[in-house]
């Protein structure tokens, strides 16, 4: 039975080494030689309907969702006089009851003053809340800071220990593995031990 | 006369919601796309299908082309990585039975019948043999005449393993010729390799 080819595994070491390869390298004018009546040979096809047809297809489906750019702006533009339209409506309405001295207007704006002045009691309380926080906080903040400043070098130095430790220990373990491998015995195809 | 309109162009309009100027391209580019398709492996009844499907592919991923390199770059590379999935997708189907009988079993049958036709599928088949990652540049370089700094844009690979893997592959190429089909080799070739 003949080897496959596309098998390059098998190869010997030096067929990996440049010299090896540039040996068995038969060259581009070879390459170019042989490959000739592939060069020559062409596909002449006409696969343009059917391309067009699948593209028109797919975006049979998409044109209702997809519109061109100038209908998309138009459809910004028209929106946003629309909603400007409302706003001017609504404040309008709003500013008519106001001066015409509508009951319920005259409650509601009660209400939103109430309402603002109670927003404005509790921010002022959480703001006096966070800066007692952030007082007291912030000494232990500053000496934290200040003993990691001091600890920085002897950090420094057990992480390079640490590193030190890592290597040595990959190291050993490689070597023990390369031993126990050498003097590790071997298993046949038939299951026996050599 | 009017001027032909540039691929960057054509892609602009397209792009622009002018869905038909990609009949242009297509038209422009389907020999060349049908064309490598065949070369890297792809049967020619189904070099339609693959060509198709590159087109398809082409339009729908249209927005991310950078004008800054050539379209067939881009093109070779969609391509190339259709024929090798086409491929993939087929790997369970062996080898030595796509071969003919003639040529399995190692006689040759070339010398009544070394027309151009028979010896470029002689050589698809040969080529066939050979892995993807090594028939690729192999290809680009001595079917489509492409230059090595072109072929690492297309493949997205380093100049130098380009040019390494097109050593391997010819090397293939020789081995598998000599192994498999003698006949197909310029005579005296094989031994003394230029």
């Amino acid at each position: 039975m003949s080897r496959e080819p596309g098998h390059t595994r098998r190869r010997s070491w030096w067929s990996l080494t440049r010299a090896g390869r540039a040996a068995s390298d038969p060259g581009i004018r070879w390459t170019v030689e042989i490959l000739g009546p592939l060069r020559r040979q062409t596909v002449e096809c006409d696969i343009t309907p059917r391309v067009m047809a699948r593209i028109v297809a797919e975006l049979g489906g998409l044109r209702s969702s997809v519109r061109s750019p100038r209908v998309s702006r138009l459809a910004w533009a028209s929106s946003l006089l629309l909603a400007c339209a409302a706003l001017a409506f609504l404040g309008s309405t709003l500013l008519l009851l106001v001066l015409g001295g509508d009951e319920g207007v005259r409650q509601i704006v009660g209400l939103g003053f109430s309402g603002w002045h109670v927003l404005m009691v509790f921010g002022r309380l959480v703001a006096e809340l966070g800066a007692r926080v952030l007082t007291s906080v912030l000494p232990i903040l500053r000496a934290g800071w200040a003993i990691l400043e001091v600890a920085a070098p002897l950090l420094r130095g057990a992480g390079l220990l640490a590193a030190a430790g890592g290597v040595l220990s990959i190291l050993f373990s490689t070597y023990v593995f390369a031993s126990a491998r050498k003097t590790a015995p071997r298993v046949d195809f038939q299951g026996g031990i050599r | 006369m009017a001027e032909e309109p540039t691929d960057v162009d054509l892609i602009r309009d397209v792009l622009a919601g002018r869905v038909e100027r990609f009949d242009i391209l297509v038209r422009r580019y389907q020999r060349l796309v049908a064309t490598a398709a065949l070369r890297m492996g792809t049967p020619r009844d189904e070099v339609e299908d693959v060509t198709s499907e590159v087109f398809y592919k082409v339009y729908k991923s249209l927005g991310r082309y950078r004008p800054e390199h050539a379209l067939s770059t881009w093109l070779y590379r969609i391509t190339i990585n259709a024929s090798l999935d086409r491929k993939r997708s087929m790997r369970h189907e062996s080898r030595m039975e796509e071969l003919s009988p003639s040529l399995a079993d190692g006689r040759p049958s070339l010398e009544s019948q070394a027309s151009d036709l028979e010896r470029s599928r002689l050589l698809q088949e040969a080529l066939e043999r050979i892995p993807g990652h090594y028939r690729s540049p192999l290809v680009l370089a001595h079917l489509e005449g492409m230059p090595l700094e072109e072929i690492a844009r297309v493949l997205d690979l380093p100049e130098g393993t380009v040019k390494s893997r097109l050593f391997r592959a010819r090397a293939m190429l020789r081995d598998i010729i000599q192994r498999h089909y003698p006949n197909l080799a310029p005579p005296g070739t094989l031994e003394r390799p230029t």
